[in-house]
Order: structure tokens, then C-alpha cells, then sequence
């Protein structure tokens, strides 16, 4: 397993293909091109292997098991819907329940059980060996985030995303560096992964509480310059203390906010500086929108409270730019994480929205 | 980028820098270094040099790391930090026209900022100055 010696190696915006045992990844791939289908997911409390039904279906049908637990069965496109209620008269003849059967059109697969399987796991683990360590950041969400889940559980768990996504990768798709390769697919996949998790597994009004929980104390600590007491914390989100606390000991159940800022969608990994954003949007776009954003930082930043404020242009760039925890930040700066969040806050608040639009 | 270490006298003293990065085309790319030499001209004390230059199309990337000064100095919103800040805004009122934007900063075994170095090399003189050069070579080289 090695990285492809002739494309992209020495370019830092576009990440290497893989080989595996000489073979590139394009060559692996095209053992099972992509094409279009519908999928139709569901749940199941039954221990049932979805591949079970796909002989008695009228379409062609392929089924893959994602360690979600979900069901799922791929489609020809245009079929979905059909495919649905067929899967839910075949699982209600045999007794088994579908909870919540749903169809996405239009979406990419490869049957991957056309691969030869030596192939297809040395390219997966040769995604892994390279993104786990450029990935920290998204490491660190995962174990922030996610109770019972430690550092040293991330690499399987890494890998077995890769092995859920790998269905899904059109490698006919073209951004702005050319061919979205294996890595670029993977890395674009990834940075939701934490999010998405943490919906997964509390729900998404949980991880809605966290955040605005912790965004109305930082609102309140850049302020007050002190930690909020419940009255004040209640009254800044509009609820009452009761309801507060009720959503406290939520919170408090499904993790101990060891890094309640880690919810955040902000920063990137090291891997992300490899590929453009999305790799698809027109370049003039990005450097416009680059430069308003940036504009409308300088401008906030240029009018602090004491005139121009070093501090809070520091505190943005080092977490927003290089994607460092406010954790970070504040060890690099040699302050306390407070501050760096009172001197984010008083940048950001200054932000005209206007002048973004 | 992280805070760079500095080795002082008496220890480790931490800095920060901020990296913008400005896109002009190439052929406006040696009018856009003298602007930007003449602008950082008028902020001698603000630490600056060149991190990263690299071509994109038709644009060439010229990045900047702007010093915001030490750690300290930056805490209490000192001279050389708010001279920082003001200097990257002029940089960016004045050469808007180059979509100057606030970049992360190249890593030092990036070829963006190996070109840099390289050029960075050649620098005897005062920065505005070095830009000034560079903008002269630019125009020789487009």
C-alpha cells in the first residue's frame, strides 16, 4: 500500500491517490463503477439482514450494512419508492418491524462486493493509515464529544466510517483540482462526522442545547467578565430556571462538556489544507467571499473598545484559521480560556451581518 | 499559523502572526507588491515577511505574515500589536481589488512558502523595499 508516486504528491492542495499492491486506486474502483439508484433506509429492532429481501424484490436491488445498524437497500433510480413498499409488505409478512422507511433519490453507489476483497480493505486501511493522523481535530470532537469513547477507540471507528462511505464515492466527480480522489471524498465526509454523531447518538434538540448553552455563557463572560448564575443564564436563553435545569441534567447525563466548544463546525484539520472546500465551487466566488469575510473582521477587530484590538484578531485567526480549541488558544496565548472567549465575543459581536450579505 | 516561538535572552517569548494572503492577476501582481511595499511602508515598526508565493490560474498568491508581537505585549493591546492590526486593515481597504483575505498560514514545507523562502533569500534590504525589488522582478519576469 503506497501512495501514488506520480500525481499530486508534491501539490498541497491536492491529496495523493492510493495504490495498493501496485494497483491505484482508479484501477480498484472501476472493478465496480459508480452509478446512480435510490436508496431506502430504515430501522429495524429485528436482527434482520436486509439482504435477505432482495431476491423477492421486483428490481434489481443491492443491500450493504453500515455499522449505523440501519437497514439499507440500493435501487435503480426511479425506483425507490416502489422498493419501499415492497420491502414493507415482505418485512410484515414475516413479522418484522420498519420504523421510519425512507428513500433518497439519486444518489451514487458501487456495489463494493465486486472488489476483490484484499483490494478494497488494503485501500481502506491505506485511507486510514494516512487520514488518522492528519484528522486531530476530528479526533478530539469525537472523544470530547461522545461519552465512553476514548482516543484509542478512534482508529477502528475511523475505519469502519470508511468502510459505511466507500459505496458513495463517485470518482467521476470533478473539482477545482481535478478528479475528487479517494482522500478528498473522504476528508469532505469527515468533517461532519463528529456532528453527526453526537445527533446520532442524543438527539439533535440535545446538541442544540449544548451549543446555545454554551454560546449565551460566552456571551455572558465576554460581558459580565464572571461565570453566569442560573437566573441570569436562564433569562439570556428565554427559559425558565426549571426548564434550565432540566436541560442541565440532560446535558450533564450525555457527557460531562468536557469541551462544549468542540460542537462547534469551525476549524480544520491538518488533512483540509490538502483540498479545496467542496472542490466544486467557482474560484472567483471563494476569493470573493474570502475577502468580505476577512474585511468584516479587519473592521470589528479595527474598533475595539481601546481602538484596535490585537488580542481578539489573534484569539479568531489561531481558532477559526488554524483551527486550534479555544483550549489551545488559550495555552498558546497564555491566558485563560475565558478570555479567549471574551475577546472572540467582542470581536464577533461587532461583526456588521450586512456587510457579509 | 501557531504562536512562534522566538528564543530571547531570557527565555522563550511567544508571538503571534496572521497570514493575508492577496490574488491579484499576474498582470496586475507588480503593481499590487508596490502598493503593498508602499502601505507597509508607513507601518515601520509592524514585523512583516513574505510566507508564501505561489501561482493559481490567473491569479498569483502573494502571502504575508503580518507579526502581531509578542504575547505580552498583545495581552494589554500594545503599540506594535494595534499597529499590526491597522496595517492589515489598510492592506486590505487599499488593495481590495486583490481580494485580500485572511489565510491560514502556509506551512514552512509547503512549495507556497519554499518559493517564498527563496526569494526571501535574496533580501539585503528593508522589507518595503524587498516588495518594491520583487514588484520590479515581476514586472521583468511577466
Amino acid at each position: 500500500m503506497s501512495e501514488s508516486p506520480d500525481e499530486g504528491v508534491n501539490d498541497p492542495r491536492r491529496v495523493p491517490d492510493l495504490e495498493v499492491d501496485g494497483l491505484t486506486e482508479i484501477d480498484i474502483f472501476d472493478q465496480a463503477p459508480v452509478f446512480s439508484t435510490d436508496r431506502v433506509f430504515w430501522d429495524s429492532p429485528d436482527n434482520f439482514d436486509p439482504a435477505a429481501l432482495i431476491k423477492d424484490l421486483t428490481m434489481p436491488a443491492w443491500s450493504r450494512r453500515w455499522s449505523d445498524g440501519l437497514c439499507r437497500v440500493w435501487v435503480p433510480e426511479g425506483s425507490g419508492y416502489d422498493a419501499r413498499e415492497q420491502i414493507k409488505a415482505w418485512c410484515a409478512e414475516r413479522d418484522i418491524e420498519v420504523f421510519n422507511a425512507r428513500v433518497e433519490a439519486g444518489v451514487p453507489f458501487r456495489d463494493l462486493d465486486q472488489i476483490e476483497p484484499r483490494l478494497l480493505g488494503g485501500l481502506m486501511a491505506a485511507a486510514v493509515d494516512w487520514l488518522y493522523p492528519r484528522m486531530g481535530q476530528v479526533r478530539r470532537r469525537l472523544v470530547a464529544d461522545l461519552d465512553l469513547i476514548e482516543d484509542d477507540d478512534v482508529r477502528s471507528m475511523m475505519y469502519l466510517f470508511v468502510s459505511d462511505v466507500t459505496d458513495r464515492y463517485d470518482s467521476d466527480r470533478e473539482g477545482k483540482l481535478g478528479r475528487v480522489n479517494y482522500l478528498a471524498f473522504l476528508i469532505g465526509k469527515m468533517r461532519n462526522w463528529p456532528h453527526d454523531l453526537a445527533r446520532a447518538t442524543y438527539g439533535r434538540g440535545a446538541v442544540a442545547d449544548r451549543l446555545n448553552r454554551s454560546r449565551a455563557v460566552d456571551a455572558f463572560v465576554a460581558e459580565e467578565h464572571r461565570q453566569p448564575t442560573e437566573v441570569e443564564l436562564a433569562e439570556r436563553l428565554g427559559i425558565t430556571v426549571t426548564e434550565l435545569r432540566q436541560r442541565d441534567e440532560s446535558l450533564a447525563a450525555m457527557s460531562a462538556m468536557r469541551n462544549y466548544a468542540s460542537l462547534s463546525d469551525e476549524g480544520r484539520d491538518e488533512a483540509e489544507r490538502f483540498v479545496a472546500d467542496d472542490l466544486t465551487e467557482d474560484t472567483a466566488v471563494d476569493y470573493e467571499r474570502s475577502a468580505v469575510l476577512s474585511r468584516a473582521i479587519m473592521a470589528a477587530v479595527l474598533d475595539g473598545p481601546k481602538g484596535p484590538d490585537p488580542m481578539a484578531l489573534a484569539s479568531l485567526y489561531l481558532t477559526y484559521w488554524e483551527g486550534m480549541s479555544k483550549a489551545d488558544v488559550a495555552r498558546a496565548l497564555d491566558v485563560l480560556p475565558k478570555t479567549v472567549s471574551a475577546a472572540v465575543e467582542r470581536a464577533t459581536s461587532r461583526i456588521d451581518p450586512e456587510g457579509l450579505e | 499559523m501557531a504562536p512562534t516561538a522566538m528564543p530571547m535572552e531570557a527565555g522563550l517569548v511567544t508571538s503571534v502572526e496572521v497570514a493575508v494572503r492577496l490574488a491579484p492577476t499576474r498582470s496586475g501582481a507588480a503593481a499590487t507588491a508596490r502598493s503593498a511595499a508602499a502601505i507597509l511602508a508607513a507601518h515601520p515598526g509592524v514585523p512583516v515577511r513574505l510566507a508564501g508565493l505561489d501561482l493559481a490560474g490567473s491569479r498569483l498568491h502573494l502571502t504575508l505574515a503580518i507579526g502581531l508581537g509578542e504575547v505580552g505585549d498583545m495581552k494589554c493591546a500594545g503599540s506594535v500589536g494595534q499597529a499590526a492590526v491597522t496595517a492589515l486593515a489598510d492592506l486590505m481597504d487599499q488593495l481590495a481589488s486583490t481580494d485580500p483575505a485572511l489565510v491560514p498560514m502556509p506551512r514552512p514545507d509547503a512549495p507556497e512558502a519554499l518559493a517564498a523562502a527563496a526569494v526571501c533569500q535574496r533580501r539585503e534590504a528593508e522589507f518595503d523595499v524587498f516588495l518594491a525589488d520583487l514588484a520590479t522582478e515581476l514586472v521583468t519576469v511577466g
